[in-house]
């Protein structure tokens, strides 16, 4: 099969004060096929929001930079390359996104209707009546009762979770093909995070649609994902379907990660973490970038950084532990 | 409150020849009626060239309040549009035109209405608003670019961008009426710092010129009479002051009411 959106070599720097220059997203390559969930996960810094934001290419240039070599395909066509007018088509069309705060996502002074309709009206239906009774249709198809009177209400009236709703509404308005959720419940609540998840699940089946979930949460990635990919210091260190990723982690990074996961079933005095400090995208470590903070690094580690390895092409980890199994650390 | 005393204010201008009891420029009676105390007749008396000073102190008010008005109209829109425009583009365009502005702020403001004034004589009333205006929009711009360079950076301002909307639609839509509050408490503040300003052009005889009635020029009337007739200055300038007062008033109360970053 292939896949709708292809993510080969996508670098995103950005000049920061001083001359240094942050790497955030450093040569990722990712695959997203139709109707699937990759979740990206990964902690803060790691380069996972950056990610989301040079696909669409809302990086603000400069002090962002993304490098030409790399390519952002959907279906074939390189949009890192597309003029602003064709970019302004594919953002809220074929490739669409929702973000963290559905409250400062919207706009304050303009009310949900007119917000919703505007988007229609962006994306090929200049009528305006029109454009406002498929604002009524996205509402309802995001499940928000009495649609007629939210469309004249304004964002601050409306819950978080029906601030997220309709942040949903406006991103399903141009039929995007892939939706890009960065984080689409870290500000909600835990009981309308559900319902927020089951909501994308929902649609996702309905209409088909690919998924790219940002997430620093892997209860959340383990619950929804097809895919998980995890992220770290701006590069992929481990992808592989959602249920041996869980269970079978071979990348040490990922496997802190789980760790750190605090389960309801295990008494302990402290919560475990992950040692260290997650590096700087100024000065990435040399060698595998995770060897600072792994328990298992050698000589190797410190020297060269593995690529991508894997007994299979399904499940690939940045570490040479796949190559050298035993070399684990007891 | 403010709103309802600025309303009065202008309901008194704009009805200003229903309720003046005489023409404001009307000489009464040259021989017995010159300089005349308050009476029944005259409420606040004469002047010295026998004009009915009540009838000439409404019609000032229509002037003066006018022509603030629409100066500022002239100076907010320029101002928006510059501030806009520097705070969108940002770079080159934001560095250019601010530092004109910086530059324009640093003239004294009524020297520069005084020269141009001085050269542009016949130019009238549309003369005094169009340089009144252009002199005035310098600091409404600066507000609005600050304004619009941090809501720029603003959530929604990103999603409306994901949402591929034009960006003469964000700039227009979703940038601008997110800067309003400000503007309008600026705007509001430089009606009465205007009023200020015509009242001291039209003193000194540039502004208003009789025999056209505006604040400044009766003040101007009045002073060679201020040991014999003092409330020959005395009344246009305590409405001078009382205006601009009821302007700062309300560009306060909107300030706090409107403005949310004074909450």
């Amino acid at each position: 099969m292939k896949p709708l959106l292809a993510v080969r070599d996508l670098t995103t720097e950005f000049a920061m004060p001083g001359g240094l220059v942050a790497r955030a997203v450093d040569g990722v390559s990712l695959d997203l096929y139709p109707g699937e969930t990759l979740a990206l996960v990964g902690e803060s810094g790691s380069g996972k929001t950056t990610l989301a934001l040079s696909l669409l290419r809302l990086i603000p240039e400069p002090p962002g930079r993304i490098d030409p070599a790399g390519r952002v395909e959907l279906d074939g066509a390189d949009i890192l390359r597309w003029d602003a007018k064709a970019l302004r088509r594919v953002r809220g069309g074929d490739l669409a996104m929702i973000f963290q705060e559905p409250g400062s996502s919207l706009n304050p002074v303009m009310t949900v209707g007119s917000q919703i309709t505007e988007t229609v009206r962006a994306h090929g239906q200049p009528d305006r009546r029109a454009a406002r009774r498929r604002a009524l249709e996205l509402l309802a198809d995001v499940g928000i009762s009495d649609p007629d009177r939210r469309l004249g209400q304004y964002p601050h009236q409306l819950s978080g979770g029906m601030q997220q709703r309709v942040m949903i509404a406006m991103a399903l308005a141009g039929n995007p093909k892939v939706l890009i959720a960065d984080e689409p419940t870290t500000a909600l609540d835990v009981t309308i995070q559900l319902q927020i998840l089951d909501l994308l699940s929902d649609l996702q089946r309905r209409l088909g649609l690919a998924v790219l979930l940002i997430t620093h949460d892997l209860g959340l990635a383990a619950r929804v994902a097809d895919r998980v990919a995890v992220m770290y210091a701006g590069r992929i260190a481990e992808s592989a379907p959602a249920a041996r990723l869980f269970d079978h982690p071979q990348h040490p990074y990922t496997e802190a990660l789980l760790h750190a996961v605090p389960r309801i079933d295990r008494d302990v005095a402290r919560l475990p973490v992950v040692p260290g400090q997650p590096p700087l995208a100024t000065q990435w470590p040399t060698g595998c970038r995770f060897h600072p903070r792994c328990r298992h690094a050698w000589e190797r580690c410190r020297g060269a950084e593995p690529s991508l390895l894997g007994t299979d092409q399904e499940h690939l980890a940045r570490c040479w532990l796949v190559d050298e199994p035993a070399r684990r650390a007891p | 409150m403010g709103l309802a005393a600025v309303g009065l204010l202008y309901l008194i201008a704009l009805l200003a020849p229903v309720l003046a009891p005489y023409d404001p420029a009307a000489q009464l009676d040259l021989v017995a009626g010159r300089l005349l105390p308050a009476s029944l007749a005259h409420p606040l008396g004469t002047d010295a060239l026998s004009r009915d000073l009540l009838s000439r102190l409404l019609f000032g008010a229509r002037l003066s309040l006018s022509i603030a008005a629409l100066a500022v109209v002239v100076a907010v829109t320029v101002g928006t549009a510059v501030g806009l425009a520097a705070g969108l583009a940002g770079g080159v365009v934001d560095a250019a035109l601010m530092r004109s502005v910086d530059a324009a702020l640093a003239i004294p403001r009524v020297f520069l209405l005084i020269v141009i004034l001085a050269l542009w004589e016949h130019g009238g009333i549309a003369a005094l608003v169009l340089v009144l205006g252009l002199t005035g929009w310098f600091g409404t711009s600066r507000l609005v670019r600050a304004e619009v360079q941090s809501l720029k950076q603003r959530d929604f301002v990103l999603a409306a961008r994901a949402l591929g909307l034009p960006a003469w639609r964000i700039a227009l839509r979703h940038i601008l009426p997110n800067a309003t509050a400000p503007i309008i408490v600026s705007a509001t503040l430089g009606v009465g710092n205007t009023i200020l300003i015509e009242a001291a052009l039209s003193f000194l005889g540039i502004g208003v010129r009789p025999p056209m009635p505006s604040w400044g020029n009766m003040i101007a009337d009045g002073q060679a009479f201020l040991a014999t007739a003092p409330w020959q200055a005395i009344v246009p300038g305590a409405a001078v002051v009382l205006t601009v007062m009821t302007f700062s008033v309300l560009g306060e109360a909107l300030r706090e009411t409107i403005d949310p970053r004074t909450r």
